[in-house]
């Protein structure tokens, strides 16, 4: 098993008693809330935490994009990237931007150029995701949600192309035309960077991932552990369908995740952390996360009603425990809730999200330090 | 009640229902599923073949490839004139419905006799924004559109014990209307461009309370119109034909006689 610490970057300084009386901490959430005199030392303190990451052990260190929210002040992830392959700059640690949102873009040559790039800088330890985004970007944009799954398909073909063939050479799709494709720089990893695909765990894309001549990690994430459970077995029943038998190194699990001396100081340290993750920075109403389009009719009915009665309710940490949003506890305890994971699914990408909600930077690297020194070790021959 | 029928266009079964008798007026509905006005189409009717058609990917029609954008939806209405062989038609549009029509007479006014637009999308104003109908809630939606909050009261109420197959036809209405309205929002600039090729008597109907397409955008059609007349109808929201089915047809019935073509 391989581990990789993921960061979202919250804004953890903001004012959450003003900021509950907006509609959303995405996309209307005025910037005035966002003080720029905290933000160049939470931007180092973030990069600092990833650095730190990768020093005590972790395989890879993950960012991600988001726009024009206090859940994520990354719009640009491969900015963040770029410094931090500066900052491991002879370590044999992958840089994981997982991922971009190829749909929101009208031009996504930029996205393998800026990609190719990152892998030069790199020497070859680029991991390159491609996502769709949250619903909310598609407001933030005014991207069509109709057509969010064929600009991501065609952007996908259009990027690995790009990679892969010898340019000039012109493409011809629906969404995006270019009479010139001739990609500067060249990827350094042949043929192209791992491309790994975060997902909320639709059946459409499971399929599509596992396509053989695909093949994509999928990276199950903020999801109950039955759901990636149930996932990891629908990514393995697809797999056979298409004559195959997966890999473990095709099934990823991301998860906020805490790690500290005893299972009560886990939980006395990142309660309130957690809980402001998901009960704050990620409350987003259906409208928001659902535009019309970004999934089928069906999918958003059967989403709807599972969130009934949910809306008003505050999880509580009990909640997220119980149903295994989170990881939180002793090292024997987080190691005893992956290997169980493990045993269901054979998944050997954890990503834990070594950060989250208000947590304070001395917490994050105590237990990113705990994870790395005293989990990490005994999965690894998994 | 009118009487239902279907023609098929391009693969694609399109649902349309017809009403009374005499000269066709073609009513584009709204994109709201909520906001039938079965009165209004009834006043209609005691002097026209009301035709009110589901749109293409609305309701009871189908949702065909071939409609990526809001031209599909006048190409098509284009070829639902011809098949029907209506000649010297009144077009009455409301919101989405409006725009539609707008964007069939720019194309050509050869089967139109007028246009009566209530609300219309399609053309913007800079500075008096749109309400964003993608993220109200399904109870700000409602309330939104109504001056009357009594009235979106009793249809709230009324929508909390809707069918499944209601709710899953309100959805249907929703992504084809994000189909064809999501970006650039509830307008085209082409159609403002071309707006002078719109050659017949037009009227712009519009709620003094429409917070979904404000009244002040009426003033980017006059100036691209300066024949269109406008009226406005007081204590309305969004949409009159809903509010004041009585006034709204009135005044449309007149402006018909008047213009008389």
């Amino acid at each position: 098993m391989k581990f990789f610490a993921f960061h979202l970057m919250p804004y953890r300084h903001l004012d959450f008693a003003k900021a509950d009386a907006y509609r959303s901490y995405w996309v209307v959430l005025p910037n005035s809330h966002y003080d720029p005199k905290k933000g160049p030392r939470l931007y180092q303190e973030y990069i600092d935490q990833l650095v730190f990451a990768a020093k005590v052990g972790f395989d890879g260190i993950c960012v991600n994009e988001h726009h024009q929210t206090a859940y994520g002040l990354m719009p640009a992830p491969n900015i963040i990237a770029s410094a931090l392959i500066d900052r491991t700059r002879g370590m044999d640690v992958k840089i994981a931007v997982i991922g971009r949102a190829l749909p929101i873009v009208s031009n996504p040559l930029t996205i393998a150029e800026e990609f190719a790039m990152l892998d030069n800088l790199s020497d070859g330890r680029l991991i390159a995701g491609f996502v769709r985004g949250i619903g909310c970007e598609y407001h933030s944009t005014e991207v069509n949600p109709i057509y969010s799954h064929e600009r991501f398909h065609e952007a996908h073909d259009l990027i690995v192309r790009a990679w892969t063939e010898t340019g000039p050479f012109a493409f011809e799709g629906d969404h995006y035309n270019f009479g010139y494709v001739n990609t500067w720089p060249r990827c350094v990893q042949a043929p192209h960077p791992p491309i790994w695909i975060p997902s909320q765990g639709s059946g459409e894309t499971i399929e599509w991932a596992a396509a053989p001549e695909r093949k994509y990690p999928v990276i199950m994430a903020f999801s109950p552990a039955d759901a990636v459970v149930k996932f990891h077995g629908s990514y393995r029943q697809q797999a056979e369908k298409f004559g195959y038998e997966i890999s473990g190194d095709q099934l990823g699990w991301s998860t906020p995740t805490y790690v500290a001396e005893t299972d009560a100081i886990a939980e006395r340290e990142s309660a309130e952390h957690l809980e402001a993750l998901f009960n704050n920075f990620f409350h987003i109403p259906p409208e928001l996360l659902f535009p019309p389009g970004y999934t089928s009719i069906r999918s958003l009915q059967a989403m709807l009603e599972s969130r009934k009665g949910l809306a008003a309710a505050r999880v509580t940490f009990k909640d997220l425990t119980t149903r295994g949003n989170v990881i939180v506890g002793s090292p024997a305890t987080v190691r005893e809730k992956i290997e169980a994971i493990h045993a269901r699914t054979g998944f050997r990408i954890m990503v834990p999200m070594t950060q989250f909600g208000t947590l304070p930077d001395e917490l994050v690297k105590k237990s990113t330090q705990m994870f790395a020194e005293e989990v990490a070790p005994t999965l690894r021959s998994l | 009640m009118g009487s239902e029928f279907s023609l098929v266009c391009r693969g694609a079964t399109i649902r349309y229902r017809r009403f009374g008798q005499g000269r066709a007026l073609l009513f584009l509905r709204s994109e709201d599923s909520l906001a039938d006005a079965p009165a209004f189409i009834d006043v209609l009717a005691k002097d026209f073949d009301v035709i009110v058609p589901d749109h293409p990917g609305f309701r009871a029609s189908d949702t065909p490839d071939w409609l990526k954008g809001i031209g599909d939806a006048a190409y098509f209405y284009l070829d639902f004139l011809e098949q029907l062989g209506l000649d010297r038609v009144h077009l009455v549009g409301g919101s989405l419905g409006g725009w539609i029509a707008a964007e069939v007479a720019v194309r050509t006014c050869e089967r139109i006799a007028t246009l009566n637009l209530i609300a219309p999308f399609g053309v913007r104003r800079k500075g008096t924004p749109f309400g964003d109908i993608f993220m109200w809630t399904p109870q700000e939606n409602l309330q939104h559109r109504l001056f009357d909050q009594g009235l979106a009261e009793q249809l709230l109420a009324a929508a909390r014990t809707q069918s499944p197959e209601t709710a899953t036809a309100y959805l249907k209405d929703r992504y084809a209307t994000a189909r064809l309205c999501w970006h650039p929002r509830f307008h085209n600039p082409e159609l403002e461009r071309w707006l002078p090729r719109i050659v017949r008597p037009l009227h712009l109907i519009w709620g003094d309370s429409d917070k979904v397409v404000p009244v002040g955008i009426a003033e980017a059609w006059q100036q691209a119109l300066p024949q269109a007349r406008l009226s406005v109808i007081e204590r309305s929201g969004h949409l009159p034909q809903l509010e004041h089915p009585q006034a709204t047809a009135d005044k449309i019935r007149s402006f018909i006689k008047e213009v008389g073509t």
